[in-house]
Protein backbone atom coordinates (compact mmCIF):
# COMPACT_ATOMS: atom_id res chain seq x y z
CA UNK A 1 0.00 0.00 0.00
CA UNK A 2 2.77 2.42 0.93
CA UNK A 3 4.55 1.52 -2.29
CA UNK A 4 1.47 2.26 -4.30
CA UNK A 5 1.05 5.57 -2.50
CA UNK A 6 4.64 6.48 -3.22
CA UNK A 7 4.23 5.54 -6.86
CA UNK A 8 1.13 7.68 -7.09
CA UNK A 9 3.00 10.58 -5.50
CA UNK A 10 5.88 10.16 -7.97
CA UNK A 11 3.47 10.09 -10.89
CA UNK A 12 1.81 13.24 -9.61
CA UNK A 13 5.15 15.07 -9.30
CA UNK A 14 6.17 14.06 -12.80
CA UNK A 15 2.81 15.16 -14.07
CA UNK A 16 3.21 18.55 -12.44
CA UNK A 17 6.64 19.01 -14.00
CA UNK A 18 5.31 18.07 -17.38
CA UNK A 19 2.41 20.45 -17.00
CA UNK A 20 4.74 23.27 -16.03
CA UNK A 21 6.82 22.70 -19.14
CA UNK A 22 3.75 22.72 -21.33
CA UNK A 23 2.41 25.84 -19.65
CA UNK A 24 5.70 27.65 -20.12
CA UNK A 25 5.78 26.76 -23.80
CA UNK A 26 2.22 27.90 -24.35
CA UNK A 27 2.70 31.19 -22.52
CA UNK A 28 5.88 31.89 -24.52
CA UNK A 29 4.03 31.25 -27.75
CA UNK A 30 1.19 33.53 -26.68
CA UNK A 31 3.64 36.28 -25.77
CA UNK A 32 5.41 36.02 -29.11
CA UNK A 33 2.11 36.04 -30.96
CA UNK A 34 1.04 39.23 -29.19
CA UNK A 35 4.37 40.91 -29.92
CA UNK A 36 4.17 39.86 -33.56
CA UNK A 37 0.60 41.05 -33.91
CA UNK A 38 1.47 44.36 -32.35
CA UNK A 39 4.42 44.94 -34.68
CA UNK A 40 2.45 43.91 -37.74
CA UNK A 41 -0.35 46.31 -36.98
CA UNK A 42 2.17 49.22 -36.98
CA UNK A 43 2.70 48.89 -40.75
CA UNK A 44 3.13 52.11 -42.68
CA UNK A 45 2.90 53.00 -46.35
CA UNK A 46 6.22 52.76 -48.16
CA UNK A 47 7.63 52.39 -51.62
CA UNK A 48 11.07 51.59 -53.00
CA UNK A 49 12.49 52.40 -56.43
CA UNK A 50 15.86 51.41 -57.91
CA UNK A 51 17.61 52.01 -61.20
CA UNK A 52 21.07 50.94 -62.35
CA UNK A 53 23.55 51.51 -65.12
CA UNK A 54 27.06 50.28 -65.90
CA UNK A 55 29.43 53.08 -66.89
CA UNK A 56 33.06 52.42 -67.72
CA UNK A 57 36.01 54.26 -66.26
CA UNK A 58 38.18 55.80 -68.92
CA UNK A 59 41.81 54.96 -69.44
CA UNK A 60 44.94 56.66 -70.65
CA UNK A 61 47.40 55.01 -72.95
CA UNK A 62 50.00 56.42 -75.34
CA UNK A 63 52.16 55.34 -78.20
CA UNK A 64 54.67 56.79 -80.67
CA UNK A 65 53.90 56.18 -84.32
CA UNK A 66 55.32 56.68 -87.77
CA UNK A 67 53.78 56.49 -91.25
CA UNK A 68 51.41 59.30 -90.57
CA UNK A 69 50.42 57.82 -87.23
CA UNK A 70 49.52 54.35 -88.43
CA UNK A 71 52.59 52.30 -87.48
CA UNK A 72 53.56 51.88 -83.87
CA UNK A 73 57.22 52.34 -83.09
CA UNK A 74 58.47 49.59 -80.87
CA UNK A 75 58.57 50.56 -77.22
CA UNK A 76 57.06 49.95 -73.81
CA UNK A 77 54.22 51.70 -72.04
CA UNK A 78 54.03 52.09 -68.32
CA UNK A 79 51.26 53.90 -66.46
CA UNK A 80 53.79 55.87 -64.43
CA UNK A 81 56.73 55.99 -66.85
CA UNK A 82 54.84 56.68 -70.03
CA UNK A 83 55.71 55.30 -73.45
CA UNK A 84 59.43 54.85 -74.06
CA UNK A 85 60.73 53.76 -77.43
CA UNK A 86 62.98 50.74 -77.39
CA UNK A 87 65.85 52.12 -79.42
CA UNK A 88 66.90 55.53 -80.75
CA UNK A 89 65.35 56.82 -83.94
CA UNK A 90 67.97 57.79 -86.52
CA UNK A 91 67.32 60.93 -88.58
CA UNK A 92 69.68 62.02 -91.34
CA UNK A 93 70.39 65.73 -91.27
CA UNK A 94 70.10 67.77 -94.47
CA UNK A 95 73.07 68.33 -96.76
CA UNK A 96 73.17 72.08 -96.54
CA UNK A 97 72.87 74.75 -93.93
CA UNK A 98 69.29 75.93 -93.77
CA UNK A 99 68.08 72.70 -95.24
CA UNK A 100 65.44 70.60 -93.49
CA UNK A 101 64.67 66.95 -92.97
CA UNK A 102 61.05 65.93 -92.60
CA UNK A 103 60.07 64.02 -89.51
CA UNK A 104 57.48 61.29 -89.57
CA UNK A 105 56.83 60.89 -85.86
CA UNK A 106 53.43 61.05 -84.20
CA UNK A 107 52.10 60.77 -80.72
CA UNK A 108 48.75 59.08 -80.40
CA UNK A 109 46.31 58.81 -77.50
CA UNK A 110 45.38 55.13 -77.52
CA UNK A 111 43.17 55.45 -74.46
CA UNK A 112 39.48 56.27 -74.20
CA UNK A 113 39.40 59.76 -72.69
CA UNK A 114 40.92 63.12 -73.55
CA UNK A 115 44.50 63.60 -72.49
CA UNK A 116 47.25 66.14 -71.98
CA UNK A 117 50.53 65.17 -73.62
CA UNK A 118 54.17 65.81 -72.88
CA UNK A 119 57.18 64.30 -74.57
CA UNK A 120 60.71 64.08 -73.29
CA UNK A 121 63.00 64.51 -76.27
CA UNK A 122 66.76 64.02 -76.46
CA UNK A 123 68.73 64.55 -79.68
CA UNK A 124 72.23 63.08 -79.69
CA UNK A 125 75.12 63.73 -82.00
CA UNK A 126 76.27 60.67 -83.91
CA UNK A 127 79.95 61.06 -83.04
CA UNK A 128 80.94 59.90 -79.64
CA UNK A 129 84.09 60.79 -77.79
CA UNK A 130 85.71 59.23 -74.82
CA UNK A 131 84.82 62.27 -72.81
CA UNK A 132 81.27 62.51 -74.05
CA UNK A 133 80.02 59.27 -75.55
CA UNK A 134 76.50 60.51 -75.91
CA UNK A 135 76.84 64.18 -76.56
CA UNK A 136 73.64 66.05 -76.99
CA UNK A 137 73.19 68.12 -80.05
CA UNK A 138 73.04 71.83 -79.36
CA UNK A 139 70.50 74.42 -80.28
CA UNK A 140 73.22 76.10 -82.32
CA UNK A 141 73.46 73.06 -84.55
CA UNK A 142 69.86 72.31 -85.36
CA UNK A 143 66.30 73.46 -84.84
CA UNK A 144 63.10 71.51 -84.45
CA UNK A 145 59.94 72.83 -86.04
CA UNK A 146 57.15 71.75 -83.74
CA UNK A 147 54.28 74.15 -84.07
CA UNK A 148 51.61 73.53 -81.50
CA UNK A 149 54.03 72.46 -78.80
CA UNK A 150 55.54 74.51 -75.98
CA UNK A 151 59.17 73.66 -75.28
CA UNK A 152 60.81 73.69 -71.89
CA UNK A 153 64.60 73.35 -71.92
CA UNK A 154 65.99 72.30 -68.53
CA UNK A 155 69.48 73.06 -69.74
CA UNK A 156 69.62 75.94 -72.15
CA UNK A 157 71.46 75.21 -75.35
CA UNK A 158 71.21 71.42 -75.26
CA UNK A 159 68.67 69.35 -77.10
CA UNK A 160 67.18 67.79 -74.03
CA UNK A 161 63.76 69.16 -73.38
CA UNK A 162 60.17 68.61 -72.35
CA UNK A 163 57.71 69.53 -75.01
CA UNK A 164 54.04 70.03 -74.12
CA UNK A 165 51.30 69.69 -76.69
CA UNK A 166 49.22 72.84 -76.43
CA UNK A 167 45.83 71.24 -77.07
CA UNK A 168 43.77 68.44 -75.59
CA UNK A 169 44.47 65.19 -77.39
CA UNK A 170 41.36 63.18 -78.05
CA UNK A 171 41.44 59.38 -78.23
CA UNK A 172 42.83 57.79 -81.37
CA UNK A 173 44.03 61.12 -82.77
CA UNK A 174 47.71 61.26 -83.87
CA UNK A 175 49.66 64.52 -83.61
CA UNK A 176 53.08 65.20 -85.11
CA UNK A 177 55.88 65.89 -82.62
CA UNK A 178 57.55 68.16 -85.19
CA UNK A 179 57.57 68.72 -88.88
CA UNK A 180 61.30 69.11 -89.62
CA UNK A 181 64.86 69.21 -88.32
CA UNK A 182 66.80 72.17 -89.74
CA UNK A 183 70.58 72.35 -89.98
CA UNK A 184 71.75 75.65 -88.50
CA UNK A 185 75.47 75.13 -89.18
CA UNK A 186 77.63 72.67 -91.05
CA UNK A 187 78.63 70.45 -88.15
CA UNK A 188 75.91 67.86 -88.66
CA UNK A 189 75.34 67.99 -92.39
CA UNK A 190 74.45 64.56 -93.72
CA UNK A 191 74.99 63.08 -90.32
CA UNK A 192 72.62 60.77 -88.48
CA UNK A 193 71.35 62.19 -85.23
CA UNK A 194 69.66 59.96 -82.69
CA UNK A 195 66.33 60.81 -81.18
CA UNK A 196 65.21 59.28 -77.88
CA UNK A 197 61.61 59.98 -77.05
CA UNK A 198 59.39 59.28 -74.10
CA UNK A 199 55.69 60.11 -74.20
CA UNK A 200 53.85 61.10 -71.01
CA UNK A 201 50.10 61.33 -71.01
CA UNK A 202 47.56 62.16 -68.30
CA UNK A 203 43.84 62.70 -68.19
CA UNK A 204 42.82 66.18 -69.23
CA UNK A 205 39.90 66.24 -66.77
CA UNK A 206 41.03 66.46 -63.17
CA UNK A 207 43.44 69.37 -63.47
CA UNK A 208 46.78 67.96 -64.50
CA UNK A 209 48.44 71.33 -64.60
CA UNK A 210 50.68 72.12 -61.70
CA UNK A 211 51.66 75.39 -60.23
CA UNK A 212 54.99 76.19 -58.74
CA UNK A 213 55.69 74.82 -55.30
CA UNK A 214 52.65 75.73 -53.20
CA UNK A 215 54.06 74.66 -49.93
CA UNK A 216 52.22 71.37 -49.81
CA UNK A 217 53.93 68.36 -48.37
CA UNK A 218 53.72 66.35 -51.60
CA UNK A 219 56.86 66.97 -53.58
CA UNK A 220 56.20 68.84 -56.79
CA UNK A 221 58.45 66.54 -58.75
CA UNK A 222 56.04 63.74 -57.91
CA UNK A 223 53.19 65.46 -59.64
CA UNK A 224 52.36 64.08 -63.09
CA UNK A 225 54.03 66.82 -65.13
CA UNK A 226 56.40 68.05 -62.44
CA UNK A 227 56.83 71.68 -61.50
CA UNK A 228 55.21 74.14 -63.87
CA UNK A 229 55.45 77.74 -62.84
CA UNK A 230 52.81 80.31 -63.54
CA UNK A 231 54.85 81.82 -66.34
CA UNK A 232 54.98 78.54 -68.20
CA UNK A 233 51.29 77.93 -67.60
CA UNK A 234 50.48 81.19 -69.35
CA UNK A 235 52.13 79.76 -72.48
CA UNK A 236 50.98 76.18 -72.20
CA UNK A 237 47.22 76.51 -71.86
CA UNK A 238 45.89 73.09 -72.87
CA UNK A 239 44.92 72.46 -69.25
CA UNK A 240 42.43 75.30 -69.48
CA UNK A 241 40.41 73.71 -72.28
CA UNK B 1 -18.56 -5.19 -7.97
CA UNK B 2 -20.72 -2.44 -6.58
CA UNK B 3 -17.60 -0.77 -5.23
CA UNK B 4 -15.98 -0.96 -8.62
CA UNK B 5 -19.12 0.34 -10.31
CA UNK B 6 -19.23 3.21 -7.89
CA UNK B 7 -15.60 4.02 -8.57
CA UNK B 8 -16.14 3.97 -12.30
CA UNK B 9 -19.15 6.21 -11.95
CA UNK B 10 -17.14 8.64 -9.88
CA UNK B 11 -14.30 8.72 -12.43
CA UNK B 12 -16.63 9.36 -15.36
CA UNK B 13 -17.50 12.93 -14.31
CA UNK B 14 -14.43 13.76 -12.25
CA UNK B 15 -11.68 15.23 -14.39
CA UNK B 16 -8.13 14.28 -13.79
CA UNK B 17 -5.60 17.00 -13.08
CA UNK B 18 -4.13 16.54 -16.54
CA UNK B 19 -7.49 16.98 -18.14
CA UNK B 20 -8.13 20.12 -16.16
CA UNK B 21 -4.76 21.45 -17.21
CA UNK B 22 -5.35 20.69 -20.85
CA UNK B 23 -8.71 22.44 -20.72
CA UNK B 24 -7.10 25.51 -19.17
CA UNK B 25 -4.46 25.68 -21.89
CA UNK B 26 -7.07 25.32 -24.59
CA UNK B 27 -9.11 28.16 -23.15
CA UNK B 28 -6.02 30.35 -22.95
CA UNK B 29 -5.12 29.71 -26.59
CA UNK B 30 -8.64 30.36 -27.82
CA UNK B 31 -8.89 33.56 -25.81
CA UNK B 32 -5.59 34.80 -27.21
CA UNK B 33 -6.64 34.08 -30.76
CA UNK B 34 -9.91 35.94 -30.31
CA UNK B 35 -8.02 38.89 -28.88
CA UNK B 36 -5.59 38.97 -31.80
CA UNK B 37 -8.36 38.83 -34.37
CA UNK B 38 -10.16 41.74 -32.76
CA UNK B 39 -6.91 43.71 -32.45
CA UNK B 40 -5.93 43.25 -36.07
CA UNK B 41 -9.32 44.22 -37.34
CA UNK B 42 -9.77 47.30 -35.23
CA UNK B 43 -6.29 48.80 -35.34
CA UNK B 44 -4.67 50.11 -38.50
CA UNK B 45 -1.97 52.73 -38.78
CA UNK B 46 -1.92 53.24 -42.45
CA UNK B 47 -4.10 54.55 -45.09
CA UNK B 48 -6.32 57.32 -45.93
CA UNK B 49 -9.63 55.97 -44.81
CA UNK B 50 -12.66 57.03 -46.74
CA UNK B 51 -15.95 56.10 -45.25
CA UNK B 52 -18.05 57.17 -48.17
CA UNK B 53 -20.67 54.63 -49.09
CA UNK B 54 -19.49 52.32 -46.39
CA UNK B 55 -16.30 51.66 -48.41
CA UNK B 56 -12.91 51.79 -46.74
CA UNK B 57 -10.08 52.75 -49.10
CA UNK B 58 -6.53 52.13 -48.03
CA UNK B 59 -3.96 54.69 -49.31
CA UNK B 60 -0.97 54.00 -51.53
CA UNK B 61 2.55 55.33 -51.73
CA UNK B 62 4.09 54.95 -55.17
CA UNK B 63 6.89 57.07 -56.56
CA UNK B 64 7.64 57.93 -60.16
CA UNK B 65 11.32 58.64 -60.71
CA UNK B 66 12.77 60.28 -63.78
CA UNK B 67 16.51 59.82 -63.75
CA UNK B 68 19.36 59.79 -66.24
CA UNK B 69 22.05 57.24 -65.38
CA UNK B 70 22.95 56.51 -68.97
CA UNK B 71 26.65 56.70 -69.79
CA UNK B 72 26.49 54.80 -73.04
CA UNK B 73 29.34 55.84 -75.28
CA UNK B 74 30.95 57.83 -72.49
CA UNK B 75 33.93 56.93 -70.39
CA UNK B 76 34.16 58.34 -66.90
CA UNK B 77 36.83 61.00 -66.53
CA UNK B 78 38.30 62.09 -63.21
CA UNK B 79 36.64 65.10 -61.60
CA UNK B 80 34.33 65.51 -64.55
CA UNK B 81 30.78 66.75 -64.09
CA UNK B 82 27.96 65.29 -66.17
CA UNK B 83 24.62 66.98 -66.64
CA UNK B 84 22.33 64.27 -65.37
CA UNK B 85 19.36 64.86 -63.11
CA UNK B 86 16.82 62.98 -61.01
CA UNK B 87 13.25 64.10 -60.31
CA UNK B 88 10.89 62.28 -57.95
CA UNK B 89 7.14 62.64 -57.80
CA UNK B 90 4.07 60.63 -56.89
CA UNK B 91 2.98 58.12 -59.45
CA UNK B 92 -0.11 58.77 -61.56
CA UNK B 93 0.03 55.41 -63.24
CA UNK B 94 -3.39 53.86 -63.49
CA UNK B 95 -3.80 51.13 -60.91
CA UNK B 96 -0.84 52.35 -58.89
CA UNK B 97 -1.67 55.95 -58.22
CA UNK B 98 0.04 57.62 -55.34
CA UNK B 99 -2.61 58.87 -52.93
CA UNK B 100 -0.62 60.09 -49.95
CA UNK B 101 2.05 62.64 -49.34
CA UNK B 102 5.39 60.97 -48.83
CA UNK B 103 8.76 61.70 -47.34
CA UNK B 104 11.66 60.46 -49.45
CA UNK B 105 15.30 59.62 -49.15
CA UNK B 106 17.74 58.75 -51.92
CA UNK B 107 21.06 57.01 -52.17
CA UNK B 108 23.55 56.71 -55.02
CA UNK B 109 25.94 53.79 -54.94
CA UNK B 110 28.80 52.56 -57.07
CA UNK B 111 30.10 49.02 -57.01
CA UNK B 112 33.65 50.38 -56.93
CA UNK B 113 34.53 52.78 -54.15
CA UNK B 114 37.58 54.77 -53.14
CA UNK B 115 38.26 54.78 -49.42
CA UNK B 116 34.67 53.67 -48.93
CA UNK B 117 33.25 56.56 -50.96
CA UNK B 118 31.34 56.10 -54.23
CA UNK B 119 33.16 57.06 -57.39
CA UNK B 120 30.17 59.05 -58.60
CA UNK B 121 28.45 61.53 -56.30
CA UNK B 122 25.41 63.75 -56.79
CA UNK B 123 25.48 67.49 -57.09
CA UNK B 124 22.34 68.67 -55.34
CA UNK B 125 20.75 71.60 -53.55
CA UNK B 126 22.02 71.33 -50.00
CA UNK B 127 19.19 73.53 -48.79
CA UNK B 128 16.64 70.86 -49.63
CA UNK B 129 18.54 67.72 -48.78
CA UNK B 130 20.31 66.42 -45.68
CA UNK B 131 23.09 63.87 -46.14
CA UNK B 132 23.44 61.37 -43.33
CA UNK B 133 27.18 61.11 -43.88
CA UNK B 134 27.22 57.55 -45.13
CA UNK B 135 24.69 56.75 -47.84
CA UNK B 136 21.24 58.41 -47.70
CA UNK B 137 20.12 61.88 -48.69
CA UNK B 138 16.92 62.94 -46.92
CA UNK B 139 14.54 65.39 -48.57
CA UNK B 140 13.28 68.29 -46.49
CA UNK B 141 9.72 68.33 -47.63
CA UNK B 142 7.33 65.85 -49.17
CA UNK B 143 6.23 64.73 -52.55
CA UNK B 144 2.92 63.77 -54.11
CA UNK B 145 1.50 63.63 -57.60
CA UNK B 146 1.65 67.40 -58.01
CA UNK B 147 4.64 68.21 -55.82
CA UNK B 148 7.94 66.84 -57.17
CA UNK B 149 11.40 66.86 -55.66
CA UNK B 150 14.62 67.31 -57.61
CA UNK B 151 17.52 65.31 -56.24
CA UNK B 152 20.69 65.64 -58.32
CA UNK B 153 21.06 68.18 -61.09
CA UNK B 154 24.48 66.80 -62.05
CA UNK B 155 26.74 63.86 -61.29
CA UNK B 156 30.44 64.23 -60.55
CA UNK B 157 33.21 61.67 -60.84
CA UNK B 158 35.82 61.42 -58.14
CA UNK B 159 39.18 63.03 -58.79
CA UNK B 160 40.87 60.18 -56.96
CA UNK B 161 40.72 57.68 -59.81
CA UNK B 162 43.97 55.83 -59.80
CA UNK B 163 45.69 53.97 -62.59
CA UNK B 164 44.46 50.71 -61.10
CA UNK B 165 40.87 51.67 -61.93
CA UNK B 166 41.44 52.51 -65.57
CA UNK B 167 39.14 50.72 -67.96
CA UNK B 168 37.03 49.09 -65.28
CA UNK B 169 33.25 48.82 -65.48
CA UNK B 170 31.18 49.64 -62.44
CA UNK B 171 27.53 49.46 -61.46
CA UNK B 172 25.79 52.70 -60.58
CA UNK B 173 22.60 52.29 -58.52
CA UNK B 174 20.05 54.92 -57.59
CA UNK B 175 17.59 53.99 -54.83
CA UNK B 176 14.60 56.05 -53.73
CA UNK B 177 12.78 55.15 -50.53
CA UNK B 178 9.41 56.73 -49.77
CA UNK B 179 7.44 56.76 -46.53
CA UNK B 180 4.03 58.14 -45.71
CA UNK B 181 4.09 61.66 -44.40
CA UNK B 182 1.27 61.05 -41.89
CA UNK B 183 1.65 60.30 -38.22
CA UNK B 184 5.45 60.70 -38.07
CA UNK B 185 5.76 57.24 -39.54
CA UNK B 186 9.55 57.63 -39.62
CA UNK B 187 9.47 56.98 -35.88
CA UNK B 188 8.02 53.51 -36.47
CA UNK B 189 9.67 52.27 -39.63
CA UNK B 190 13.05 50.70 -38.89
CA UNK B 191 14.37 51.74 -42.30
CA UNK B 192 14.13 55.36 -41.18
CA UNK B 193 15.41 54.91 -37.66
CA UNK B 194 18.83 56.34 -38.53
CA UNK B 195 17.53 59.57 -40.06
CA UNK B 196 19.89 62.40 -39.16
CA UNK B 197 18.87 64.78 -36.40
CA UNK B 198 19.10 67.75 -38.74
CA UNK B 199 16.48 66.22 -40.99
CA UNK B 200 14.21 65.27 -38.10
CA UNK B 201 14.28 68.85 -36.92
CA UNK B 202 13.61 70.27 -40.35
CA UNK B 203 10.88 67.81 -41.29
CA UNK B 204 8.85 68.50 -38.17
CA UNK B 205 7.42 71.51 -39.98
CA UNK B 206 5.84 69.18 -42.51
CA UNK B 207 4.52 66.51 -40.16
CA UNK B 208 0.82 65.69 -40.11
CA UNK B 209 -0.40 64.05 -36.94
CA UNK B 210 -4.19 64.34 -37.13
Amino acid sequence: MNTEHKEIQLDTIQLHKKNKAVLFTVLSAVFLAIVLATSLTLAVLTDLFTDTSNPNIGEISAGLYTNGGSTLISGTYDETEGYLIGSPILVTMPSSVGGTTALDLYVKNTGTINALVRIQLSIYQPTATEEDPQALATTAQLALSNTGWINDFPSAGSWYLYSYYNSVLAPNTPVSIGATLEALNNTLLNENVELMIRVDMIAHSGNAYQLEDDGQTVADEDKPFGVLDSGFLSSWTAWQA
Amino acid sequence: MLFVMQNLKFESYKQTPQERFNRSVSVLIITTLVFLILYLVTFSWFGEVDYGDQVVTVGNISVAVTTDLDFTGTYLEPNKIYNKSTTITGSTQSGDENTNDAYIKVKLETSITIDGNPIITPIYNETNWVYDGSEWYYYIGYINTTTPAVFNTQLQVSNELGNDLQGQSLTLTLTVSALQRDYEAYNYDTEWSSAPAAWLTAIATYDVTN
